[in-house]
């Protein structure tokens, strides 16, 4: 009777202690994929960071004459730039696409296929200031540029969990 | 069953610390991406800064060369300072005069960013000098009449700290989609169709004083010119009708290139150096035409006429226009510079009016005003590449 209790007692025992190992071990590889997620979430935002900075900073950059920037809403902008200090300044747009029921930031520069990428995204928002600090769309009149992009990562794959990540930046163009 | 247990926990322990490095190596990815975005961030800021630091300098002394690993903050700067005539880094000669090429590296870790500057000192340091006479302060200014038809902007040139005045001395009647970004001044009388565009079409750029954007002055003095009368000045004489094209070379702004003309005066092609042509007859620009200039804010060509000045076709035009008849501009006419008239004036189409302010320098041996005001001792950024 007694090996029977002990048995038994040793079945209840190590069940539990499975259980709760393999809660922890399905806790812990959640918990190691979201960190995982929320890594490549940071590297991708810093890449598309590092684009923009690079296009934004060279805005109206061997613009001889005319508008440097040519179109501008929250939700887009299109501007000129001589990126590859090559002598011609190309035409920059950058706007939010849907596809799909999915948002996407599109990147143009230049001309040909390409030239162009797409980016899932939640949203991006775009504030022209001019030179008083004041919000403006008017072309003329903007003198830096706010870029804010919003992530989750649904935007990459709706099976994983909804995590939110955000870049902003404020530019001054100089040859604004 | 103990056996069991322990090779369950074994089991579940290696899991445990591959579940654990995992998330460890993320922690550090995501730490070493924090790291190289401020270290990036900062070097970015650093030769920016050199930017700034340069300019200083050169404002102080425009024989400054540069420095060599400047500590700042954590990080380092080397700055390079060259003489240039090109306005853009690796940019073709265009006859700037001094003008600096501002190279500075940032360097933070492992990092480092570069921007690139072209700048242009000013031509003398604290002293006052010329400007232009009261007449060519305006963007438009006629002695007579100003009549737009058509879809006629008058702008600031990327300079919103400018306004784009008009002013005539009798009537100013607007047609069309027009649009004026300054004070509209007059000695008769502002008519507008539609009415309302007289308010909302003329909004100037700055009004600190909240004056009204459009009011009844006195007479703007805008008086006769004649070419004959600075004949003896002229580095360039020519007593009959005369067409430049191609690459036209002029003089420095300190000495620009004086050109008479005893007839009309056609005129095409690029434009390198300063000068004025003065021209007895009429100056007549028509077809596609464009004629470029070197200065990216100011005016290094002028082009006055005792007759009409008569524009049309697909034009490009940088330089201040004074006529002491009329002017006439048509076409898809752009005009980089200013437009006077001792006569009517009259715009037709697509005219667009992009306000620079006119270059003394081209005045002054015409009107001189000494005096009138401070020069800018900071040097003039003329591109930026980053």
């Amino acid at each position: 009777m007694g090996n029977i209790l002990d048995i038994a007692g040793s079945y209840v025992i190590g069940g539990i202690v499975l259980i709760a190992l393999t809660v922890l071990l399905l806790s812990f590889g959640s918990e190691a994929q979201e960190v995982k997620l929320t890594e490549i979430t940071q590297r991708s935002l810093y890449d598309v960071g590092s684009i923009i900075e690079y296009d934004f900073n060279k805005l109206g950059y061997r613009v001889e004459s005319g508008d440097k920037i040519t179109s501008f809403a929250s939700d887009g902008i299109t501007f000129l730039a001589d990126l590859d200090n090559n002598g011609t300044a190309e035409t920059i747009t950058y706007s939010l696409i849907e596809s799909d029921n999915k948002k996407y930031l599109k990147r143009i520069a230049g001309t040909g296929s390409n030239n162009e990428w797409t980016y899932p995204v939640k949203g991006i928002t775009l504030t022209g200031y001019d030179s008083t600090g004041t919000s403006t769309v008017n072309t003329n009149k903007i003198k830096s540029v706010a870029f804010e992009i919003e992530l989750e990562t649904d935007s990459f794959n709706s099976s994983y969990k909804v995590q939110g990540a955000a870049w902003k930046k404020q530019f001054y163009p100089k040859n604004l | 069953m103990g056996k069991m247990l322990i090779i369950l926990i074994s089991g579940a322990f290696v899991l445990y610390s591959i579940g654990n490095l995992n998330i460890n190596q993320s922690n550090t990815a995501m730490i070493g991406n924090a790291v190289d975005q401020y270290e990036t961030a900062q070097a970015s800021n650093y030769a920016e800064s050199g930017i700034d630091y340069a300019v200083s300098m050169l404002s102080q002394d425009t024989t400054w060369s540069g420095v060599n690993n400047k500590v700042i903050s954590n990080g380092t700067v080397s700055i390079s300072v060259v003489n240039t005539a090109a306005k853009y880094y690796q940019g073709s000669d265009v006859g700037l005069t001094r003008g600096r090429l501002i190279t500075a590296i940032g360097t933070q870790g492992s990092h480092s960013d570069t921007v690139r500057a072209v700048i242009q000192l000013p031509s003398s340091s604290g002293s006052s000098s010329s400007s232009a006479p009261p007449f060519m302060n305006y963007a438009i200014a006629s002695g007579n009449s100003l009549h737009m038809n058509g879809n006629v902007t008058v702008t600031d040139d990327n300079n919103n700290n400018l306004n784009a005045n008009v002013h005539t001395n009798s009537n100013f009647a607007m047609n069309g989609n027009n649009k004026i970004d300054g004070f509209l001044t007059y000695g008769g009388n502002a008519h507008s169709n539609p009415a309302s565009r007289l308010n909302t079409s003329i909004v100037p750029n700055q009004n600190p004083d909240n004056l009204p954007n459009h009011q009844k002055v006195d007479p703007l003095d805008i008086p006769s010119f004649n070419p004959d009368d600075f004949k003896d000045v002229a580095t360039q004489v020519y007593n009959t009708n005369k067409t430049f094209s191609g690459n036209i070379s002029l003089g420095t702004k300190e000495n620009p290139e004086i050109i008479y003309v005893g007839g009309d005066l056609q005129i095409t092609g690029n434009v390198s150096g300063y000068g004025v042509f003065i021209v007895k007859g009429n100056i007549l620009i028509n077809g596609n035409v464009t004629i470029t200039s070197i200065d990216p804010t100011g005016n290094n060509l002028g082009l006055y006429s005792k007759g009409d000045i008569n524009v049309n076709g697909n034009v490009t035009l940088k330089a201040q226009l004074l006529a002491s008849s009329n002017i006439n501009l048509g076409g898809n006419t752009k005009v980089y510079g200013s437009v006077t008239a001792k006569g009517h004036i009259n715009f037709n189409g697509n005219v667009s009016i992009y306000y620079r302010a006119a270059t003394p320098e081209l005045t002054s041996p015409f009107w001189p005003v000494e005096g009138a005001g401070p020069k800018s001792t900071r040097p003039a950024i003329i591109s930026y590449y980053h």
